[in-house]
């Protein structure tokens, strides 16, 4: 659930970028560089588009060096926890 | 804690407020004594509206106090390094409303205060270089400015300083035509339009730094050039004396 939420909103931020990634094959193990084609500016719009969906706070340390969608659905599960 | 959080009695902020502008205003009178000109009628101050976010090239660390007088027709916010605040210019940040960001990471914390003040029809200053920038080269842009353009729906206003601080004069600003929301993310709000928002910003401030410089005298010119020069050298003996300092420490 957590992680199909995250692709919409990947989607959505990334819809204009035309790179040709088909994020509907994202995984738990996509690496968020070389497989989503995350930028720094378009990792801080994923974070804001996580605490807008699942209304959280994320610790942005935490998410500034996740490496892999799974990271950032563990960050989410911690959070949703907390 | 969040880095962009003020301190949370309302009637010392709106002291420290009023003392920061009167010194401001005392220095621009003294020392800034800023030459103003618009690139059009619509650049003009009673023509910008409230939410406003005003990028300028940053050549010196009063160019906070500068804008705040210069754009105060509502609140003015300006964006500045979180070292800044720690020094002796410290009350004079905080009294001038500026928010504080961290440069070492993603600082999530300033872009929503930055958001949230624009939300309340204030102005924010932010210097897209990320940097001070002594040269004539304008640095690539930071998409920070984008993103908070979006994210508040506001305006953008750029603004190009000749950066010559000196006793009686020598300020030139030049005010760009706003660029509105609407010109800024015509069709997408994804990454890639973020990109494109931050790159006619930077392109409209580039116009404009060409229109200024044009304006400027050989003289004028000439001034700026040693004033810079000087301001550079005197920043590199601070650095120098700073990484002194850090190896006498390290090797205590």
């Amino acid at each position: 659930m957590i992680i199909e939420k995250l692709i919409k909103i990947t989607k959505s931020i990334m819809a204009d970028s035309g790179n040709g990634i088909d994020y509907d094959k994202l995984n738990e193990q996509s690496r968020l560089a070389e497989d989503v084609g995350l930028t720094s500016i378009s990792m801080l719009m994923l974070v804001i588009g996580i605490e807008e969906e699942f209304k959280i706070e994320l610790p942005i340390k935490e998410a500034s060096t996740a490496k892999t969608v799974g990271d950032i659905v563990k960050i989410i599960e911690d959070s949703l926890n907390a | 804690m969040s880095s962009a959080k003020m301190p949370q009695d309302k009637t010392i902020n709106r002291i420290l407020y009023r003392i920061a502008i009167a010194t401001s205003t005392a220095f621009n009178a003294l020392i800034g004594r800023p030459k103003i000109y618009f690139e059009s009628e619509k650049a003009q101050f009673k023509n910008l509206p409230k939410r406003l976010i005003i990028i300028c090239n940053h050549t010196y660390w009063l160019d906070p106090a500068n804008l705040s007088i210069l754009f105060r027709k509502s609140l003015v916010n300006s964006v500045a390094a979180k070292e800044v605040f720690e020094g002796g210019r410290g009350p004079l940040m905080r009294g001038l409303r500026c928010i504080p960001l961290d440069r070492s990471t993603m600082d999530l914390a300033c872009i929503k205060e930055c958001v949230k003040r624009l939300k309340d029809d204030q102005r924010v200053v932010i210097f897209p270089e990320g940097q001070l920038n002594l040269t004539d080269e304008i640095l690539e842009f930071k998409a920070g400015a984008a993103l908070i353009a979006m994210q508040a729906q506001s305006d953008v206003v750029p603004v190009y300083t000749s950066g010559v601080y000196r006793p009686f004069g020598g300020l030139k600003i030049m005010v760009g035509n706003p660029i509105s929301y609407d010109e800024l993310f015509p069709q997408s709000l994804g990454a890639t339009a973020m990109v494109n928002a931050t790159n006619l910003m930077q392109k409209r401030m580039q116009a404009l730094s060409i229109g200024l410089m044009e304006k400027l005298t050989d003289k004028e010119k000439e001034t700026r050039l040693k004033s810079r020069q000087k301001f550079a050298e005197k920043r590199k003996r601070i650095e120098e004396n700073r990484n002194t300092d850090k190896g006498g420490k390290n090797d205590n």
